[in-house]
């Protein structure tokens, strides 16, 4: 009896500290102790991350070779080395194509004229199942600092949640607390891009009934007063609109011009939201 | 109690599953949804430290996570805590030689643990969970247990070996 005494003691003692760091944390904005360790983590992990990251790529192609085989002779296993050896040279090669020709995209991005931009490399998504983050490989050695806009040559990838030294957290505008601020290309009629999560769309709220909103029209950035982001950054494109009878706003889905499913390399924009206040999920 | 060796290997196994969660697991999605190896690990963490062990594991490793992600430091640790007791107290008893069983609590707890994060998730304001998705994340995460937990919870059972011996000796 003691003993299940002590271990609901123990519970509670836990569930209370939790709580207790729930309440410090501030609903996930962080306290300046809490952002402080959580810095030094994603510091103190980086080199180790990196390197597990380096490590298990290789391993994944050795397992979807050997999936296929059988029985491995010496000579057979050596040709067989050999060509993957070959495989990942010509992959590595490749790899290197691809990062040439995702620089020259992002070397002239016509909307970000004028700002002064970060390239940084996209090296994780976020591990969690209710948020859409991805990692990147600079932090605010580099100059990157919370609130920072990040796009690529397609268009707005989100906004930068969470600085350390090494390493900087996105949102991607497909989040569920991501709002954007946004005007249509032609109309200029104005709205909020809202996330969904992992869904890959976004709803368009505030569009009013009475405007004719064409499928594929494109949506930017508006930059209205005390926005997050720089007013003209191509976002999405309409998919769905729908008018229903006596509602005033109709219901608008845009996809994402970015395939935020496929970042590798971004800008990162040295731009800052006029006014200072860093809370994820308002509007921009 | 659990003796400081256990301590030693249990937090490298903490540290182990942490880094696969985030380097490894978010490349390894299906419809979208993660698997969360921790929460295994915390499941089978659980069944071998016993409530105790399993609870501060659970604690221990779920703040760990907290940290990497972008909702409020506590959460996992929240839910990996009641999920570490819960599983520990719904364990005792049953016939582990038997092969639904780890099986059956590592779907079982996968769910729980989504479903708890979920629930205190909304009651601190993080909105984003009230959605259609929640529940395909939960339902997905019992499905990913189930195989997960026939790799994992052995795999600590070797590492971590059992409570049940020393508690019959005592």
């Amino acid at each position: 009896m003691r003993g299940g005494s002590r271990r609901r003691s123990i519970l509670v003692l836990l569930v209370l500290t939790s709580v207790t760091l729930l309440s410090l944390d501030g609903g996930g904005e962080g306290s300046g102790a809490v952002n402080t360790v959580r810095r030094f983590l994603h510091d103190a992990f980086a080199p180790v991350q990196e390197a597990l990251g380096n490590a298990v790529s290789p391993l994944g192609d050795i397992f979807d070779r050997l999936g296929g085989s059988k029985s491995l002779e010496r000579e057979n296993g050596r040709l067989k080395r050999e060509l993957s050896e070959a495989r990942g040279r010509l992959a590595r090669s490749q790899g290197l194509e691809r990062d040439i020709s995702e620089l020259r995209k992002i070397m002239n991005i016509p909307f970000v004229e004028g700002i002064d931009t970060i390239t940084a490399r996209v090296i994780s998504f976020g591990p969690g199942n209710f948020e859409s983050t991805v990692v990147l490989d600079k932090g605010s050695k580099a100059g990157i600092k919370t609130g920072m806009p990040v796009v690529t040559g397609d268009g707005l990838v989100g906004r930068v949640v969470d600085v350390s030294e090494l390493r900087s957290t996105v949102l991607l505008i497909t989040d569920s607390s991501s709002a954007v601020g946004v005007r249509f290309a032609t109309s200029g009629e104005a709205g909020i891009a809202q996330g969904r999560g992992r869904q890959g769309v976004l709803d368009l709220d505030l569009i009013d009934s009475a405007i004719k909103v064409a499928k594929g029209e494109t949506v930017l950035t508006s930059g209205l007063q005390l926005g997050r982001f720089p007013p003209g950054i191509p976002v999405a494109s309409v998919t769905r609109a729908k008018s229903t009878p006596g509602k005033l706003e109709q219901e608008v889905e845009i996809r994402p011009l970015v395939d935020t499913r496929r970042l590798e390399l971004v800008k990162v924009l040295r731009w800052q939201e006029p006014s200072v206040t860093s809370s994820s999920g308002s509007a921009g | 109690m659990v003796s400081e060796h256990r301590r030693l290997i249990a937090a490298t196994v903490a540290f182990v599953a942490v880094l696969l969660q985030t380097v490894v697991m978010p490349d390894v999605r299906v419809a979208g949804v993660i698997p969360d190896i921790v929460l295994l690990t915390v499941v089978a963490a659980a069944i071998q430290l016993g409530p105790e062990g399993g609870m501060f594991y659970g604690f221990g490793a779920g703040l760990t996570m907290d940290f990497f992600l972008s909702t409020p430091l506590g959460l996992t640790a929240l839910s990996y805590t009641v999920v570490a007791y819960v599983v520990s107290a719904g364990s005792t008893g049953l016939l582990r030689n038997e092969w639904w069983v780890y099986p059956a609590l590592g779907g079982l707890g996968s769910m729980l643990g989504t479903s708890l994060f979920v629930a205190a998730g909304v009651l601190v304001g993080q909105d984003q969970f009230l959605q259609a998705r929640s529940f395909t994340v939960v339902a997905m995460s019992g499905a990913f247990g189930v195989p997960l937990s026939v790799l994992i919870v052995p795999a600590i059972a070797k590492l971590l070996p059992g409570h049940e011996s020393r508690e019959l000796m005592a």
